[in-house]
């Protein structure tokens, strides 16, 4: 049975009636102010026993400077509980703006720290759960900005959860953590499949067109290589000359919008289906096209740019979800 | 997770965190190298800069094999080199050492934070070798350096490393906080009076002093010891520096070279009563310098001692228990004075010589022979040193078996024990009881705490010889040495009715100030010894008494109480700094946190005026209130009517609001 100071904090806040999850979750701004707490480190522990020993032996000697030194370590022992708890206190936390990201990738939640005090927050630690512990220093009188990186697994609106925020500075003796719930949300987007099998709609007319073939589109021009781009489309001749990797695009002038058909693809399953339609998405956006997704739940008209771009990814990003 | 090498470093443990603990870790050691042998100061200097080059050029660590065996090698260098691992020299040498060995095994956080403790302990335990005041602002200089290495190593973080000045001055206000919870406990901690345990055999080793046996040499090997014996000061009058005595041991049996207590006869108790006062009552406190034994310094002669000592027919005052620590006593002395009687036992013990140097005997004998009274015997030796050529010196030449005859009638050199030695015998030899006193004589006076101060070089021996009608008389035969004989050199040990000679250079205008700063430093020591040095149990029971805490409960519960207040001081001054600068701010943002207990969350991108507009819609009962107090805060943040009845209307406003 380990002792360290998470496991300690875990039972207490199961003893407290304080789960973790059931941190209010109302409010965007969390402050610390009365749901801070402190411990010993094994540190702070070993450092009691130490000035205990050297009590013993200040009372043995009947040496007094040596009971003023060991009174003075054992001021500062005391003296670092104060200055650990403050290290935390009025510590404000909100929730920013998230860019969304490919589901596979880490996710960036920004958080922002409100540090009131006129003084400098050394070596705050935040972990967010199953991920590694970040440790941040905190501006005087600032909003600071920090970002916190979780591996996402699944496509969605997901939040991140829980965070322990926890400070041992200055001397590693103590041990002060708090609980922070926030709704910071993230949209992730699903992971694109692999290759750019497009089925291609002309105007409204619902015509399927098979897949592209070599020669009948005019070469349109280059955009950068995507993974899963069909290698007969890369210009290998700038490659050989040392430059990125260029995808050849082709378009076909006459009939530059494209239906992107939830009921046209040929995946079986649910997350095929949207990986596709993600990959469709991406490269009618980067073939300039303006193109429309028309799903189950939605349709989304024809458009071209960054935010239809986002809009239509966030559609599929949060099929079947209830929120 | 895999297995690391046991060699691998822990990234967190970067290199400036190894230089700071190094350097830390030097402070700490730096005191001891007044008594840690060469070698242990060198081996664990090699560790270190082995560790260094780890740290700075990728050297390896060593593995376990390597470091078994250094182990082995270094326990073993010190049990030969100190006879044990235990006690407190071989202890102390022992900890340096495997904390220079602990310094090759870190490589993890948890290793350096051992180290850094390990280098508390071992500064602390500087303060069993010498507790003076140049050693404690070392200690807490080192105490400084380890805790802004423990700052620096749990402070992770790649953006922002502080630098050396801001470590340190973080520490410095921890320990500036530390202090007065220092004071605290120092004062109400109750002293349990120890030792708690027996105590190792050099526990107190390394005190210089007088000793309990006398031999030619023996006295003037003190003479060029500046440590400080003890320090008295006089209440009112002090008397003139020819009367200086301060007694000692004193020695009653010979076996012709050397002198020592007589172990055979026990020396019985003597009541105050037997000593007659003739003149001037001296009051004055003593601040003695443990060295171990039991002796306590009395000018002579004591009418009152203090409480827990006795006093045996040598007159000499001892302590119940040997004296370890700085020791403070008052005391009542008389100058002139005439003590009681002597009887048999103690006028066999007085009359003892052995059978060696023939010549002084035969001497002393034929003064008996041709004086009348035992006085005139002492004057006949008193001129027989200031006639003869008898020389004074601190480098005496060796003498042989007969060390007396030899000086007497040979050598003629000699430093005091010589003197009081050969006076004696010559009046043992004459049938005049006599022993040897040793103790000090003199003192420099510190004008500017007004106390003397008596050094080991003011060490003496003088005789005392009983004369049936004045009792126990002393007689300094040194002082019937001729001045003109009196070796350069020796001059300031012997020169004691006049004011003490300075070196050299202490003449001049310079030398007055170097004199004064002398002196100014003499009194901070004093004053350290008699505030901090010599608070003990006793004394702490004597001072708390006076205000009602004589209990170790009471103690305790002070302190307790006292350590409280002052920590909620301290956290009342640190928190304070965690509000908003701007007091018109942080109303507002309590009147919005009362709203936001109650579910009506201000979003940080909504103004004031929409954010109680807001808040009205959804409470319509509280929009009067919320009208009002937005509109004040308008007025004094933006408006500036910041006015301090304003501000206080919208304190009080914000107070009584409800939601």
């Amino acid at each position: 049975m380990q002792l360290s100071p998470s496991s300690i904090s875990h039972r207490l806040h199961r003893w407290l009636n304080i789960d973790r999850r059931s941190a209010p979750r109302d409010q965007p701004v969390q402050l610390q102010r009365n749901r801070i707490f402190i411990l010993p480190t094994r540190y702070g522990l070993l450092f009691a026993v130490l000035t205990f020993v050297m009590l013993i032996g200040s009372t043995n000697y009947n040496n007094s400077v040596g009971f003023l030194l060991t009174f003075l370590l054992i001021g500062l022992g005391l003296v670092s509980i104060l200055h650990t708890y403050r290290n935390l206190a009025e510590l404000g936390f909100r929730a920013g703006r998230s860019e969304p990201v490919f589901c596979g990738d880490t996710a960036r939640y920004t958080l922002y720290v409100n540090n009131p005090g006129d003084f400098f927050r050394h070596a705050i630690g935040i972990e967010a759960e199953g991920n590694a512990v970040v440790y941040h220093d905190i501006a005087a009188a600032a909003d600071s900005p920090i970002e916190i990186e979780a591996m996402t697994r699944h496509r969605g609106l997901r939040t991140l959860g829980p965070l322990t925020v926890f400070s041992r500075y200055p001397l590693g003796l103590f041990h002060a953590w708090s609980c922070v719930a926030l709704e910071a949300r993230c949209v992730v987007y699903p992971k694109p499949s692999p290759y750019a099998a497009v089925p291609r709609v002309p105007g409204a007319d619902g015509n399927a067109r098979a897949a592209q073939s070599a020669g009948s589109e005019d070469f349109h021009g280059f955009r950068d290589f995507h993974y899963g781009d069909s290698p007969r489309h890369v210009d290998w001749k700038a490659a050989a000359r040392g430059q990125k990797l260029y995808t050849k695009v082709f378009a076909d002038h006459e009939d530059n919008e494209l239906w992107l058909n939830w009921d046209d693809r040929p995946e079986p399953d649910i997350e095929s289906r949207l990986s596709g339609l993600c990959r469709g998405v991406l490269d009618a956006e980067d073939s300039g096209l303006r193109y429309g997704l028309r799903m189950p739940a939605c349709c989304i008209t024809p458009d071209n740019g960054p935010a239809h771009r986002h809009a239509c990814l966030k559609a599929l990003a949060l099929f079947g979800e209830t929120r | 997770m895999t297995r690391r090498r046991s060699t691998t470093v822990d990234p967190q443990l970067d290199r400036r965190g190894v230089d700071l603990m190094l350097l830390a870790l030097g402070a700490a050691l730096l005191p001891h190298l007044s008594h840690l042998p060469l070698m242990v100061v060198l081996l664990w200097l090699a560790f270190a800069a082995w560790r260094w080059m780890v740290a700075h050029h990728q050297w390896p660590l060593p593995g376990m094999p390597v470091r078994t065996l250094l182990t082995v090698l270094v326990l073993s260098a010190v049990y030969f080199s100190f006879g044990t691992v235990f006690g407190r020299d071989a202890g102390a040498a022992l900890l340096v050492i495997m904390l220079g060995l602990k310094l090759l095994e870190v490589r993890l956080f948890r290793d350096a934070m051992i180290v850094l403790f390990l280098g508390y302990f071992l500064a602390v335990m500087m303060v069993l070798f010498s507790q003076d005041l140049v050693t404690i602002v070392a200690l807490v200089a080192a105490l400084l350096l380890i805790t802004a290495a423990l700052i620096e190593l749990n402070h992770p973080s790649a953006h922002h490393d502080a630098t050396f000045r801001q470590l340190a001055r973080r520490s410095a206000v921890l320990l500036l906080q530390a202090a007065p919870l220092m004071v605290i406990m120092f004062v109400l901690f109750p002293r349990v009076p120890g030792p708690l345990w027996g105590l190792p055999e050099d526990a107190y080793s390394g005190r210089t002093g007088l000793s309990d046996s006398m031999s030619p040499g023996s006295i003037s090997a003190l003479g060029r010891s500046n440590g400080v014996a003890f320090r008295a000061s006089f209440d009112g009058v002090s008397p003139p520096p020819a009367e200086l005595y301060w007694r000692g041991p004193v020695f009653w049996y010979t076996d012709g070279h050397s002198w020592s207590p007589s172990a055979r006869l026990p020396q019985p108790e003597t009541d105050a009563s037997s000593i007659v006062p003739n003149g001037t009552t001296y009051r004055y406190t003593v601040t003695l310098e443990p060295h171990n034994r039991r002796w306590l310094f009395t000018l002579e002669m004591p009418v009152e001692i203090p409480d827990d000592s006795s006093r045996g027919t040598d007159l000499t005052v001892l302590a119940n228990e040997p004296v370890r620590q700085l020791t403070r006593y008052r005391l009542e002395s008389v100058t002139s004075y005439r003590v009681g009687g002597l009887d048999v036992v103690d006028r066999q013990r007085a009359l003892q010589l052995p059978a060696a140097n023939p010549r002084a005997r035969a001497l002393g004998a034929s003064w008996r022979r041709q004086e009348a009274g035992d006085a005139g015997v002492v004057r006949r030796a008193l001129e027989y040193f200031r006639g003869e050529p008898f020389y004074y010196t601190l480098t005496p030449p060796l003498l042989g078996r007969d060390p007396i005859d030899a000086f007497l009638f040979d050598s003629r050199r000699g430093f005091c024990e010589h003197y009081a030695a050969a006076f004696t015998v010559l009046m043992r030899a004459a049938g005049v009881p006599a022993r040897v006193v040793t103790g000090y004589q003199g003192g420099e006076l510190n004008p500017i705490g007004d106390y003397l101060i008596v050094r080991q070089r003011d060490a003496h021996a003088w005789a005392e010889v009983w004369l049936d009608d004045r009792g126990w008389v002393r007689v300094d035969p040194t002082a019937a040495v001729a001045p003109h004989r009196i070796e350069h050199g020796s001059a300031d040990a012997l020169l004691r009715d006049r004011e003490a000679e300075y070196s050299p250079f202490e003449s001049g205008a310079l030398g007055a100030l170097w004199r004064h700063a002398r002196f100014g430093w003499d009194t901070l020591n004093n004053r350290w010894n008699q505030w901090v040095l010599s608070y003990g149990p006793a004394s702490q029971t004597a001072l708390l008494s006076r205000f009602g805490l004589g209990s170790w409960i009471g103690m305790a519960l002070t302190m307790l109480s006292g350590l409280a207040l002052l920590l909620l001081t301290i956290a009342a001054v640190l928190l304070i700094r965690c509000r908003d600068g701007d007091p018109v701010v942080e109303l507002y943002r309590r009147f919005c946190a009362k709203l936001a207990r109650r579910g009506i969350t201000r979003a940080p991108q909504e103004g004031p005026a929409i954010f109680a507009e807001r808040a009205s819609r959804q409470r319509p009962d509280l929009a009067a209130a919320i009208a009002a107090i937005n509109r004040r805060y308008i007025a004094i943040r933006y408006g500036g009517i910041n006015t301090e009845r304003q501000l206080r209307r919208l304190r009080r406003d914000i107070a009584v609001f409800r939601p």
